[in-house]
C-alpha cells in the first residue's frame, strides 16, 4: 500500500496512506495536477495545520475513507441538520476551539464532508438560541449601536420561509 | 471596546472564513437565521450579502392589518419574496421602489389590480425572476398602453384571463424559461403566440389550453425545445397527441380534458420515451374505469397524478407491481379505489415516497392501512376528505418508522382509528389535523407522549380546548413550531402565557379569523399620472369587485 508523508506548522511528519490522504482535495490536487512525486520520500508541508489537529482529521479521514458520494442537495431549502452520524457525533464531542480548528483546517484541506459535518454541528449550536444566548455560546461582541437590534427585528418580523 | 477578560471568539471575522459561516447559515431554518442577523453586525452583513439565504425569506401582505404608509420600515425588509393575498393595492408609494428592487419573487394570490398600477409595481422590480398571478382580477383601463421590461423574469404564472397583461409582456421578458397561461380569453391569442414565439430559445416549460391555433404556430417555431407542457383541450385529444410528436423531449406533463382514455396515454407514452412527470385530470363522462396498462409505456415515470370529476369517482383498472418500478410520488382526487386493487396499485413500488388523496372513496380502510405499513421509502402522506364507506370495527396496527409527514382532515374518522394511524407512524416530524372531529385534548396528549421527534405540529378547526395548549408547557421536546388555527376553545392569553414559557426556541401561533379584505392606500406615479382618471375610476370599481370576490372566495 502506497503512503506519504505530510508535515505540519509544528514540524511534526506524520506517514499516511494515499488513500486516506486524497480524502483532502488540497493534497489531491498536488499529487495529481501539480505531479509532487510521494515516492521521493519528501513530505508534503501543511503549512496551516497544527500536528494535534492533523491527527485529529487523520482519524476521520481513516474512518470515512470508502464513503461514497453524498447526493446534491436543493441549494436554497435550509438544509438538515439531524442527519450526523452517531460516529461523527462523538467525533466532534471536543471543546469549542478544537472543533473550530479541525473546521478551518478542513476547510483548507478542502474536505468537503468533514466541512459539512463541522457545520451542522455548529448549526446545531444555534438552533433555538437567542441573539444573546448565541453571542454568549460564541463569546461574540454586540457591536449594534443600541436601538438598531429592535429595528432589524421588526423589519423582519413578518417574513416566513418559502415553501415551494 | 470588548472586555479585556474575555477570550476572542472562535468566529472572529479576522480569522473564520465568510464561506464557512454562509455553510453554517445555510443549515439554519428561518427562526434561526432571524435571530442571527441580530448577534451582530458581522453576521448580519454576511447573511445580507448572501442572496441565497435571503431568497428563502417570504414577506405577506397584509398581515392581518392594513399596510399602509405607517408600516415600519417596511421598504427596509430583508425579504427577496413579496406574497400578498386577498387584497386590493390601489396604487404606488415611492417606497416601493427601494423594496421592489431586490425582490426576486412576487406572488398575487386574489388580489384585485388595475394594469397600469401593476405596471408601476413591476417596473421596480427589474431582478424579479418569478411572477404569479393566481385567482387574481387585473382590471384594464380602456385605451392604456404600456411597455414593460423584466430581462431577468424567468417562470410566468397567469391564471384567468387578464387583458391587455401579455400584451404589454409579450416583448418584455426575453428570458422566460416557464410559462403558464391557463383559462386565457381569445383576445389574449395573439399575444401568448407573440410572447412564445420571442422566447422560444429560452422556454422550457409551457402550460397553456392547446388549440389549433397554438399548436401551428409552436410547430414553425425551430428552436423552442419543451421539456415540460401542459395542455387542456376541449374535445379533440389529436391535438395533444400532434403536440407529443412533436415535442418528444418532455418529461412532464399535465393534461385536462374530455376523451383522455388509457389508449391515448399508451400512445403518448410510447411518444414519450422520457417522461418523468405525469398529471391527468378528467372531466369523466365514461364511468368505465381507466385502463392502467398505459403504465408500461412509462417505465422512467416518478411522479404520478390522477383528478377525477367531483361529480363521479373515477375508478381505476388493475395495475400489475412492475408496471412502474420508478414511481416517487402518487397523487390521486376524485378516485373511487377498487377495495382489492387499491393495495396493488399503492404497493406498486418501494420507491413510493409520497402519497397524497383528496376526496377519494377507499372502501378497504383496514387493507390500506396495512400497505401503508409495508412501503419501505414512503416519507409523507396526505389524506383529505377521504370517504370510508364502512370503518372496520377494531383497527389494526401496522408500523412504518420511515413516515416522517402526515397531513390528515378526515371529518368523520372513529377516535380508535385516528389514534392507530398516528400510532403507526412513530417517528413523524411533521404532523397537521384540520377539521376532523375526534381530535380532542386527549388526541393532543397522545401526540406529546409518543411523537418524540416531532417538529412542526398543526391543528386547524379542531374541537381542542386550552389543556391542549398546556400540555406542551413542559417538555415540548423537539418540537420547533406549533399552530392552532380556528380553535374556538383556546384563547389568546394561553398561547400567549405558553409562547412566554417556551420562548424563542418554538415558534407558537394562533389564527383567529380568515383572512379579511385589506387595501393598501397608495399614490399614483408620474410616469402613469395621465391615468389618473381611469385610475379613481378603477379604485371604484376595485373595491366593489374586491366584496364580490372575496366572497366568492368564502
Amino acid at each position: 500500500m502506497s503512503t506519504i508523508k505530510l508535515e505540519t506548522s509544528d514540524g511534526v511528519k506524520f506517514t499516511v496512506k494515499t488513500q486516506v490522504a486524497k480524502c483532502s482535495g488540497t493534497i489531491r490536487t498536488m499529487l495529481e495536477d501539480i505531479g509532487i512525486n510521494p515516492q521521493d520520500g519528501e513530505a508534503i508541508p501543511l503549512s496551516n495545520v497544527h500536528s494535534t489537529i492533523l491527527q485529529k482529521i487523520l482519524v476521520w479521514a481513516e474512518h470515512h475513507v470508502d464513503d461514497p458520494e453524498p447526493p446534491r442537495e436543493d441549494a436554497d431549502a435550509a438544509k438538515r441538520t439531524d442527519d450526523i452520524c452517531s460516529w461523527d457525533e462523538d467525533f466532534l464531542k471536543v471543546d469549542q476551539r478544537t472543533l473550530f480548528d479541525v473546521m478551518l483546517a478542513a476547510n483548507y484541506l478542502d474536505m468537503k464532508q468533514l466541512i459539512a459535518v463541522c457545520c451542522k454541528t455548529v448549526a446545531n449550536m444555534i438552533k433555538g438560541k437567542t441573539a444573546d444566548q448565541i453571542r454568549r455560546t460564541f463569546n461574540i461582541e454586540n457591536d449594534f449601536p443600541p436601538g438598531e437590534e429592535d429595528k432589524i427585528r421588526l423589519r423582519n418580523q413578518f417574513c416566513e420561509e418559502r415553501s415551494r | 471596546m470588548s472586555n479585556p477578560n474575555l477570550q476572542t471568539s472562535v468566529l472572529d471575522p479576522h480569522r473564520f472564513p465568510p464561506e464557512l459561516l454562509e455553510h453554517i447559515f445555510r443549515h439554519l431554518a428561518l427562526r434561526d437565521l432571524k435571530s442571527s442577523l441580530l448577534v451582530c453586525r458581522h453576521w448580519r452583513d454576511q447573511i445580507v450579502a448572501r442572496s441565497k439565504l435571503m431568497t428563502r425569506m417570504v414577506l405577506r401582505f397584509p398581515e392581518n392589518r392594513p399596510l399602509d404608509r405607517r408600516h415600519p420600515g417596511v421598504w427596509q425588509v430583508l425579504a427577496r419574496n413579496v406574497s400578498f393575498s386577498c387584497c386590493s393595492v390601489i396604487s404606488v408609494e415611492p417606497w416601493w421602489a427601494t423594496f421592489g428592487s431586490k425582490l426576486v419573487r412576487i406572488d398575487l394570490n386574489k388580489v384585485v389590480v388595475g394594469l397600469p398600477v401593476l405596471l408601476a409595481m413591476l417596473r421596480q422590480t427589474a431582478k424579479l425572476k418569478e411572477l404569479s398571478i393566481v385567482d387574481s382580477i387585473v382590471l384594464k383601463c380602456e385605451g392604456f398602453k404600456g411597455n414593460l421590461q423584466l430581462n431577468d423574469l424567468e417562470v410566468l404564472k397567469i391564471e384567468r384571463p387578464s387583458p391587455g397583461l401579455l400584451n404589454v409582456l409579450k416583448r418584455g421578458c426575453s428570458r422566460l424559461k416557464v410559462l403558464h397561461v391557463t383559462k386565457r380569453s381569445v383576445t389574449d391569442e395573439p399575444d401568448l403566440l407573440e410572447l412564445v414565439r420571442t422566447v422560444q430559445g429560452t422556454l422550457k416549460e409551457l402550460y397553456a389550453e392547446l388549440t389549433e391555433t397554438l399548436l401551428e404556430a409552436i410547430s414553425e417555431m425551430d428552436q423552442l425545445k419543451l421539456t415540460g407542457a401542459g395542455l387542456g383541450h376541449e374535445e379533440d385529444t389529436t391535438l395533444t397527441i400532434e403536440f407529443c410528436r412533436l415535442f418528444t423531449c418532455v418529461t412532464i406533463l399535465t393534461l385536462k380534458g374530455v376523451g383522455i382514455s388509457g389508449s391515448i396515454l399508451a400512445e403518448i407514452g410510447q411518444l414519450l420515451p422520457n417522461l418523468k412527470e405525469l398529471s391527468v385530470s378528467f372531466d369523466c363522462l365514461t364511468i368505465e374505469p381507466l385502463s392502467m396498462q398505459f403504465l408500461r409505456t412509462m417505465p422512467k415515470l416518478e411522479n404520478l397524478s390522477l383528478v377525477g370529476d367531483p361529480q363521479h369517482f373515477k375508478k381505476l383498472g388493475l395495475i400489475h407491481r412492475s408496471w412502474c418500478p420508478s414511481l416517487k410520488q402518487l397523487q390521486l382526487k376524485h378516485i373511487a379505489l377498487n377495495p382489492d386493487e387499491t393495495c396493488q396499485f399503492l404497493a406498486t413500488s418501494d420507491q413510493v415516497k409520497s402519497i397524497s388523496m383528496f376526496q377519494c372513496l377507499l372502501p378497504n380502510w383496514t387493507q390500506f392501512t396495512q400497505t401503508l405499513g409495508t412501503l419501505p421509502s414512503l416519507e409523507q402522506i396526505t389524506m383529505h376528505h377521504i370517504v370510508v364507506p364502512e370503518w372496520p370495527r377494531i383497527p389494526t396496527q401496522s408500523t412504518n418508522h420511515s413516515v416522517k409527514s402526515l397531513k390528515l382532515k378526515i371529518q368523520a374518522i372513529p377516535k380508535p382509528h385516528l389514534e392507530t394511524l398516528i400510532n403507526s407512524f412513530p417517528k413523524l416530524q411533521t404532523l397537521h389535523l384540520a377539521e376532523t372531529r375526534t381530535v380532542d385534548d386527549a388526541t393532543i396528549q397522545l401526540i406529546r407522549n409518543r411523537m418524540e421527534q416531532l417538529r412542526h405540529l398543526a391543528i386547524q378547526s379542531c374541537p381542542i380546548t386550552e389543556k391542549s395548549v398546556r400540555a406542551f408547557f413542559l417538555h415540548p421536546r423537539k418540537l420547533e413550531k406549533l399552530e392552532f388555527a380556528f380553535v374556538a376553545g383556546v384563547a389568546d392569553h394561553e398561547v400567549e402565557r405558553l409562547r412566554q414559557k417556551l420562548g424563542p426556541s418554538v415558534e407558537v401561533s394562533l389564527k383567529k379569523h380568515a383572512e379579511k379584505e385589506n387595501y393598501i392606500t397608495f399614490e399614483v406615479r408620474p410616469d402613469v399620472k395621465d391615468f389618473t382618471l381611469p385610475i379613481i375610476g378603477a379604485c371604484v370599481a376595485i373595491l366593489l369587485l374586491s366584496r364580490v370576490v372575496l366572497k366568492m372566495f368564502k
